[in-house]
């Protein structure tokens, strides 16, 4: 019964579900503080970049695992190359893209040249970053656990110019430092070129068939050696978000999992950029919750179990996807089905659907 | 022959992978301004050597005082004049062997979960917690006092069933902890390697509120639980059996060893001599392959991944009933499982590798630990490891390049041998 209703009425219950729970999602919004609304869009700037880095690597067809160890290679270099010495900020964030772009150059030749199985390989650079950026604080700078220094300035936040005057969005969409808005132009920027140029075609045919791409006179390698290194320096302009966008220092350890939790965004928007940076925006909130609570002094919530929002949302999240993989399996086979039901009848019938033999 | 020769390249590869990361490692060491072979001679004196240690040569041989003013060499391994270092690394390789095995079934079974993390502080608490409120529950009952006070049969009695009772618990909930993930893979088809890692943030959170709320014990300025009573206590080798042999002093190892080593045996057993761990490496395979072969995949990988988080919970059970008796703030975050997983995949998976890489890895990381040589942190053990996983990963391909000479010379050779007759 309910399944017949379900199949006759599917568009417009569709777009009923979507416009109601769009609704429903705005009014509970606009009954949140803003500040809570504006710090969501602040933390989910690394996982926007870190979702686009998984994206344009997964999509040329290599599932980038290396993605945590990219981003905290990115925040330590964009604090190492601040420390002291009086740059521009901005000077720290396009050095810690470049470093992010290296890694993913080096991550390439190691994974496509020498064939290093890649869950090992990424395990071991993520292990790699972790130590040895620690590994340099020390040597490099004496400093234990945190990298912080008065001569290392933050990214100053930016008003925009006409969109600030805007009363109840103004607020929201002006007032970040520039790694948020290049977050939000690049993934326009992914998308047009995943699916507007002829190279993002490429990538694409990569992804889906390595050796049909190859037939058809794609240089495989080439295109795959160009995502890890776009996808690497996506990251590392996350990493540097992490260190430049908030405290202005480097902490040990600071990305504390974001990479894997980006990794999963992009899962649960099924490698689509548009999607991923409103799942994006919804890890974000968590995370922004998670801080919002602790710091509301009535509520007196144990910190740990706070913290852990983000991480069962992500654990939530992955299921989600899953049934909604295993659904869309489940009709296709359904429709499979009566597809073969209605031919099988039509033979039965002695109705040629295709040719007249 | 030839089986001789696999095994000597099977021994010569993983050591190849050392010494070639030991040399990319040298880099890192000279670009903090010091001499890499001094450091490595500190490293790996403190890692494996015996007191008084200077030398990659006192690893084998050491010199010491005879009592009459004179000096005699002896064999270092079994010198162990205040306790030697090779006593504390098995105390550290302990958990390892634990969490490896742990991993080793997991990725036997084809389910590439790193959970051991997660599934061993969780462990480690369900032990600790156990391991002071049974104890408690039985001298309430009985009217007792403490452990003090409780006639000797008791004790007895206890010492056998409360860390039994510790460990089974560990076990048990590091198996559901593992089955978790195991099960959004088989079901769902949940990537594992992601829920496992998103799992052990979720436990190390919550382990990190158990002991800074639930279980807090006093106002410590660092939390910690309450110390497991006596009797839940796996004494070392140090207290009792071996209380005189200066071998084992300061080094906390003990039953828990003996138990690891009892689990390396029964997994070897149990993947390469029995019909369900025949079916679980099948499973790994092609689950495809598997289901037209008559076995059930699916529950294969789950059985895996039980099996897996039970081994990783006994190891964060004995790292508390052998070693550490309480559970600190921090300790969460020791990333003992994870090293578990580390040494899995540079044992390439074979039990006897594991037996032979924990103690390797327990050592490099007690030597890096103490290294306190120019301004060296421990961090280089860190980068020694990501680089001798590295190289050992590079293995196909090295024998491949190896293949392509000798082939290359095979042929030579053919040209050659055909040339000289014309």
């Amino acid at each position: 019964m309910i399944d017949n209703v379900l199949t006759t009425y599917r568009q417009p219950l569709r777009s009923a579900a979507l416009i109601g729970g769009i609704a429903l999602l705005l009014l509970l919004l606009a009954s949140l503080p803003i500040t809570l609304l504006q710090s969501s869009i602040r933390l989910s700037t690394p996982y926007v970049l870190g979702s686009l880095a998984a994206i344009i690597a997964s999509r040329a067809g290599v599932l980038n695992l290396a993605i945590e160890g990219k981003m905290l290679l990115g925040s330590f270099i964009a604090v190492a190359m601040l420390y002291r010495t009086g740059l521009d900020p901005m000077v720290g964030v396009l050095a810690s893209s470049m470093a992010g772009a290296l890694l993913g150059l080096i991550f390439a030749l190691l994974y496509l040249r020498i064939r290093i199985n890649l869950i090992i390989l990424a395990l071991a650079v993520n292990l790699f970053v972790a130590n040895a950026t620690v590994f340099f604080m020390r040597v490099w700078f004496g400093a234990y656990g945190t990298l912080a220094d008065p001569s290392i300035r933050g990214l100053p936040n930016i008003r925009l110019p006409v969109i600030a005057d805007i009363p109840f969005l103004g607020p929201l969409l002006s007032g970040y430092n520039i790694v948020v808005y290049i977050g939000w132009l690049m993934v326009i920027v992914i998308w047009v070129v995943l699916y507007r140029t002829v190279f993002g075609r490429h990538i694409r045919a990569v992804g889906e068939n390595k050796e049909a791409a190859e037939s058809v006179g794609i240089n495989v390698t080439r295109v795959q050696v160009f995502a890890l290194m776009v996808s690497g320096a996506l990251a590392g302009l996350a990493g540097s978000f992490l260190s430049l966008g908030i405290l202005s220092q480097f902490v040990e350890n600071m990305t504390a999992g974001r990479g894997w939790i980006a990794i999963t965004v992009s899962l649960f928007a099924f490698v689509r950029p548009i999607p991923a940076f409103f799942t994006a925006l919804f890890f974000g909130f968590s995370e922004a919750l998670s801080f919002y609570l602790q710091s509301q002094p009535g509520l007196n919530l144990p910190p740990d179990l706070v913290l852990a929002f983000p991480q069962i949302a992500t654990i939530l999240a992955l299921i989600a996807v899953a049934l909604r993989i295993r659904g869309s399996e489940l009709l296709k086979r359904r429709n499979f089905a009566t597809q073969f039901g209605k031919e099988l009848r039509n033979l039965r019938d002695g109705v040629f659907v295709g040719g007249q033999n | 022959m030839t089986t001789f020769r696999r095994s000597l390249e099977n021994l010569f590869i993983p050591f190849s992978a050392i010494v070639l990361g030991l040399i990319a490692s040298s880099i890192f060491v000279l670009m903090a301004n010091t001499n890499p072979i001094d450091a490595y001679q500190r490293l790996f004196c403190e890692g494996f050597g015996p007191r008084g240690c200077e030398t990659f040569g006192n690893l084998l041989f050491i010199g010491v005082s005879d009592g009459q003013g004179g000096t005699q060499t002896v064999f270092a391994p079994t010198y162990g004049e205040g306790g030697h270092r090779l006593a504390i690394v098995l105390e550290r390789a302990t958990p390892l062997i634990l969490t490896a095995l742990s991993a080793t079934v997991a990725f036997q079974a084809g389910m590439f979960s790193i959970g051991m993390d997660g599934q061993f502080v969780l462990g480690a608490i369900v032990a600790v917690f156990l391991g002071y409120w049974l104890p408690d529950q039985i001298y309430l009952i009985a009217g007792v006092e403490g452990y003090d006070a409780a006639p000797q049969a008791m004790r007895t009695i206890m010492h056998l069933i409360v860390p039994l009772i510790a460990m089974s618990a560990a076990m048990a909930v590091g198996a559901f902890y593992s089955w978790i993930a195991g099960y959004l893979k088989v079901k769902l088809n949940v990537n594992e390697l992601i829920s496992t890692i998103i799992l052990n943030a979720i436990a190390v959170q919550l382990v990190g509120y158990l002991v800074n709320f639930p279980l807090r014990s006093d106002f410590n300025n660092i939390a910690r639980t309450r110390r497991i009573d006596d009797s839940a206590w796996l004494i070392p080798f140090n207290r009792g059996i071996f209380a005189d042999i200066e071998w084992f002093s300061g080094a906390r190892v003990g039953v828990g060893l003996l138990i690891a080593i009892g689990a390396a045996i029964g997994v070897w057993y149990f993947l390469w001599r029995t019909t369900m761990g025949y079916e679980q490496r099948m499973a790994r395979g092609s689950s495809l392959f598997a289901r037209f072969g008559g076995i059930p995949s699916g529950k294969a990988a789950l059985r895996a991944m039980l099996i897996s988080g039970a081994l990783s919970g006994i190891a964060g059970a004995i790292a508390i009933l052998g070693v550490e008796r309480r559970v600190v703030d921090g300790f969460a975050l020791s990333g003992t499982g994870f090293e578990g997983v580390l040494v899995a995949i540079l044992a390439k998976e074979s039990v006897l590798g594991i037996l032979l890489f924990a103690p390797f890895f327990a050592g490099l990381q007690q030597g890096a630990t103490n290294l306190q040589f120019g301004n060296l942190p421990r961090q280089l053990g860190g980068i020694i490891i990501a680089f001798i996983i590295l190289f050992s990963a590079m293995e196909q391909y090295l024998r491949k390049r190896l293949a392509d000479v000798s082939e290359l010379r095979r042929a030579r050779q053919r040209k050659l041998s055909t040339e000289v007759p014309t």
